[in-house]
């Protein structure tokens, strides 16, 4: 494949840095990355990884668009209120970028649909909003060998960390399952201030670009963390553990299944 | 001698006396007979709910079932990691 004269004008900013070049543009274009989740991590990441030219883009979300997303959820706007979330991202990265080949998933990540529609794709970002996708998205990544973007956010903070199966660290290393029913406040509870799935989105979709370019060094093995309030950012030390439920020798979570959902009785809260 | 403080050597206290333990990037000091036991009892004096995270005492991953077991001492350093599900 080679670039098009728009498309060396379009991506001029990407193509002068050194690191990225004609070569590495023309390998964006022809990467697969999944977005799990069009929520507020997914928003920011899906726009920037359009408008940066990732070829193809894929979203998956079985939810629709609420009043109360739009604080946060940037790739939505007041009219899409009541429609599809998938139909309403695709609509916005088409007219950012119409090199992007978008594929929407209307269905929520579980155990018996997500192994097939993952491992078609290159990198994975979890922007999910609740713990038993997050485990389920790590245990799929672990058996299909495809690397992805943790991340998480919780009133103030957020968290991510890279994952490459088999070579890093993985989320259950950290966590091996998830907490209690009602050990952690879903954001609908708890709150989030709007700006923050932004800031973790976008190191998300930063660690993506990285990875399909073989560019600087991934976010592996290491858990980033950040406080809107103190404006810090920190990174705490991950290692893989031999007694790791999942990527450790003596393993005891050999097949995919789904996490037992969290109770939650709030309307509308998947949490 | 500042190298193995800042390693934080477990026999070495305070000129005050005083315990230490490195909380997620910050010093935090005890007097000895404040000095939490277990990191259940760390939690509980930072009003942590033991549910809501997992900690990493020196580098080494500890879950929530294991923290009433897990005793702390002076000079360890202690990641509380929260569990954070939203997105």
């Amino acid at each position: 494949m080679s670039l098009t004269e728009e498309q060396i004008q379009r991506y001029s900013r990407n193509i002068i840095l050194e690191q990225v070049g004609g070569a590495g543009q023309e390998k964006l274009l022809a990467s697969k990355v999944l977005i799990v989740g069009v929520g507020g991590l997914g928003s920011p990441a899906a726009l920037y990884l359009a408008a940066a030219g990732v070829g193809t883009i894929g979203l998956l979300d079985g939810d629709q668009v609420d009043l109360t997303n739009l604080q946060r959820q940037i790739i939505h706007h007041t009219a899409d209120v009541g429609k599809r979330k998938v139909v309403s991202a695709k609509e916005k990265i088409e007219a950012v970028n119409p090199d992007v080949a978008v594929r929407t998933y209307d269905v929520w990540a579980r155990a018996d649909s997500i192994r097939d529609i993952i491992r078609e794709y290159d990198f994975v970002i979890d922007a999910t909003d609740n713990f038993p996708a997050k485990f389920l998205i790590n245990d799929v990544c672990h058996f299909e060998r495809i690397p992805f973007s943790h991340g998480g956010i919780l009133q103030f903070e957020g968290q991510l960390m890279t994952i490459i199966p088999g070579r890093t660290a993985c989320y259950r290393c950290l966590f091996p399952g998830p907490p209690p029913a009602n050990a952690v406040a879903p954001c609908g509870q708890a709150g989030v201030l709007g700006v923050l799935p932004g800031v973790i989105g976008l190191l998300q979709a930063t660690e993506a670009i990285k990875y399909l370019l073989g560019m600087g060094g991934l976010l592996t093995d290491s858990l980033l963390t950040y406080c809107a309030l103190t404006m810090e950012f920190r990174k705490v030390p991950a290692q893989r553990r031999a007694d790791c439920p999942l990527c450790g020798p003596n393993a005891t979570i050999t097949t995919l299944r789904d996490e037992g959902k969290v109770v939650c009785n709030r309307k509308g809260c998947k949490c | 001698m500042t190298a193995l403080l800042s390693r934080g050597v477990p026999f070495v206290l305070g000129r005050n006396g005083m315990k230490s333990l490195q909380i997620n990037g910050r010093a935090h000091q005890f007097a000895p007979a404040e000095m939490p036991a277990t990191l259940c009892a760390l939690l509980e004096k930072l009003g942590i709910g033991a549910a809501t995270v997992v900690a990493e005492v020196d580098g080494r991953i500890v879950t929530p079932e294991q923290f009433a077991q897990t005793e702390v001492r002076d000079g360890q350093t202690i990641e509380l990691i929260k569990f954070m599900g939203g997105g």
